[in-house]
């Protein structure tokens, strides 16, 4: 920031003036977009235009403010950092309440009320100032061509002497209340928004306790689907194996016949045995996975779905084994559901990278219905992708189409 | 027949042996790896290698791509690979050097020990082993294009046989009907699915295979 030696002053005080100067009519903008939208709000009815309003304004100043922080630079030197804000979980009230519980929120709306009043007035008055120095000082030059009858053209040269001379004391003094209200204006600025890094640590734990919750429930629940699948089926099917050659053994020497047949049962059981366990491991983890990457993989998935599935993937480079899996597990079970529920008679798959997110797209012509509820295979699949700070949205109209959608950030 | 196991699980690997001897088949190597595998078919020109896809050490795909690597050092060797699950992928790596002397199957077949048995001989000899369900997640692929709608059951039956690789008398015995039957059936597959007829066993079942998308 410059100091109060004059040629610092000097130096800043184009800038000084630029900030100051042109928050007079921003500052009068936001005034009237304010004001307006306000009235527009109370005046037709504050339920049904007054939550979206709400949002839209809070938008707006949102982008004002993120323009004031660069504005600041002018200023202070190097802009103030931009917040770096993670979409919030959830629907749009959800959205709206985190919004309305943001305080780093009120404080942008704080600065951007504090603009559109005392910003606009200090911009007036500074460039109330400037102007009269600036009359003041270039009064000789106005005077030769003014009528002799005018204000100015009455004037003696010892007058004009003086009106100069005032001129730039006037100028000096702008100079200084300018750099004031620059410097207070943009202190105000850092002050209210600058980024609360505590506030923005404390908002990130919060997201990562709720996912971290989620994320275990959802593997607990896993693992009580597989012990359940196992003990209904490999396991018990083993111990009647088990059970079945127990017998044929003690019947080998009478009667082989028997012995044969139990024997011919225990093969059978074990083969079915064999496909649960088969079907089970590669639930666990799909082994082409790790080998091949996602597009083998979902290419195995859409063979293998009764419904004929369009697959486009172009995924390079391969993003972390994580998001590889989760964005494997969104496909197995929307196509899961697409086969057992949604009667439809063609789906697509289409995952892409662009930047620095992975994204998933899976539809469906079926009845549609699905949705995300609680302990249902799709909020598990959205926690799963939540704990990775990506986001899942289910549009399942009655009826349908089925369209899943899935985020992934994946770094760069 | 002279064969090389390769197989990390102790357990299966001692079965497969005990299953080629109990034939009358010797097993010149059992073995636990890739390099295991290259080595033996070097030292002993087995006229088989029965290998398993996922080995150490990195437990994925290495008998895939140690069974591409043998098939262009040794072309004589015969290959029939053992999948935990049907991945097409793996299939078509393997294919990629032609159908003469290849197998993928379900390590599950193992459990059917006549079915396993006629497979391996046919690899052996030269000919195909193709998983039924590979041909059946090809064929259900197929169908999106209509084209194998104008086959009777019976002659897609005959289809799925001829791309899993059995020969005519083969595919007789199990559909228990006539060899001049099945011709006729193979006849019209190949006219209505455009193929050109040949009479060569391999050439046969490559060209089904291509037809399927491998």
């Amino acid at each position: 920031m410059a100091s109060l030696r004059p040629r610092s002053l000097l130096r800043q005080a184009p800038r000084d003036l630029l900030y100051v100067g042109l928050s007079g009519p921003i500052g009068l903008a936001w005034l009237i977009v304010i004001v307006s939208m306000l009235a527009v709000g109370f005046g037709l009815s504050v339920v049904i235009i007054g939550i979206p309003l709400l949002v839209l304004i809070f938008e707006l100043i949102r982008l004002g403010a993120r323009a004031e922080r660069a504005r600041a630079g002018l200023v202070l030197g190097t802009p103030i950092a931009q917040p770096v804000r993670p979409r919030a979980p959830g629907g749009f009230l959800r959205r709206v309440w985190g919004r309305i519980t943001d305080r780093a929120g009120w404080k942008e709306i704080g600065f951007m009320l504090l603009l559109a009043t005392v910003g606009t007035a200090l911009g007036v008055i500074v460039l109330a100032l400037w102007s009269g120095a600036v009359a003041a000082i270039v009064a000789p030059a106005v005077h030769a061509a003014a009528p002799s009858r005018s204000l100015l053209g009455r004037q003696t040269a010892w007058a004009l002497i003086g009106i100069v001379i005032g001129g730039f004391v006037l100028a000096a003094l702008t100079l200084l209340v300018t750099r004031g209200f620059a410097a207070g204006l943009a202190a105000i600025a850092k002050w209210l928004l600058a980024v609360d890094d505590r506030a923005v640590l404390a908002a990130r734990v919060d997201t990562l306790e709720a996912t971290r919750a989620a994320a275990v429930e959802s593997a607990d629940a896993r693992l009580r689907r597989l012990e359940r699948d196992l003990h209904d089926g490999a396991q018990h099917r083993l111990s009647y194996i088990a059970m079945e050659l127990d017998r044929a053994r003690a019947k080998l020497a009478d009667d082989p016949e028997a012995a044969s047949e139990l024997l011919g049962r225990a093969h059978e059981e074990s083969k079915r045995a064999m496909g649960e366990l088969r079907d089970l491991v590669r639930g666990i983890h799909p082994s082409v996975l790790t080998d091949r990457g996602l597009d083998a993989a979902v290419s195995g998935l859409a063979e293998r779905c009764p419904v004929p599935v369009d697959v486009d993937i172009h995924v390079d480079p391969r993003p972390s084994t994580a998001i590889e899996t989760a964005a494997y597990y969104v496909v197995a079970e929307a196509l899961t559901n697409v086969g057992k529920h949604a009667g439809a008679r063609s789906a697509s798959v289409d995952i892409h990278r662009d930047g620095s997110a992975l994204s998933i797209w899976v539809w469906d012509d079926g009845q549609g219905g699905a949705s995300r509820r609680p302990g249902s295979g799709l909020e598990g699949l959205a926690q799963r992708v939540e704990a990775l700070d990506g986001s899942l949205t289910v549009t399942s109209p009655s009826g349908g189409p089925t369209v899943i959608r899935a985020e992934i950030p994946c770094g760069s | 027949m002279r064969v090389v196991i390769a197989e990390d699980l102790a357990l299966l690997r001692e079965g497969i042996a005990s299953l080629l001897k109990d034939e009358g088949h010797e097993v010149v190597a059992a073995v636990g790896d890739a390099d295991g595998l290259l080595e033996a078919a070097a030292e002993f020109e087995p006229d088989l290698a029965i290998v398993d896809v996922r080995m150490p050490p990195t437990q994925t795909d290495e008998g895939v791509r140690a069974a591409v690597e043998l098939r262009r050092r040794q072309p004589d060797v015969a290959i029939l690979i053992l999948s935990q699950y049907v991945e097409e992928r793996y299939a078509t790596d393997l294919l990629s050097g032609g159908s003469v002397g290849v197998g993928y199957l379900l390590k599950d077949r193992v459990a059917d020990v006549n079915e396993f048995m006629s497979a391996a001989r046919r690899v052996a000899a030269g000919g195909t082993a193709i998983d039924p369900e590979v041909v059946a997640q090809l064929l259900s692929r197929r169908r999106r294009t209509d084209v194998l709608d104008e086959l009777t059951p019976r002659e897609r039956e005959v289809l799925s046989l001829m791309a899993e690789g059995h020969t005519n008398a083969s595919i007789a015995e199990r559909l228990v009907v006539t060899g001049g039957a099945v011709e006729k059936h193979v006849r019209n597959v190949f006219m209505k699915l455009g193929l050109p007829q040949t009479d060569q066993q391999h050439r046969r079942v490559l060209a089904v295979l291509t037809y399927l998308g491998v």
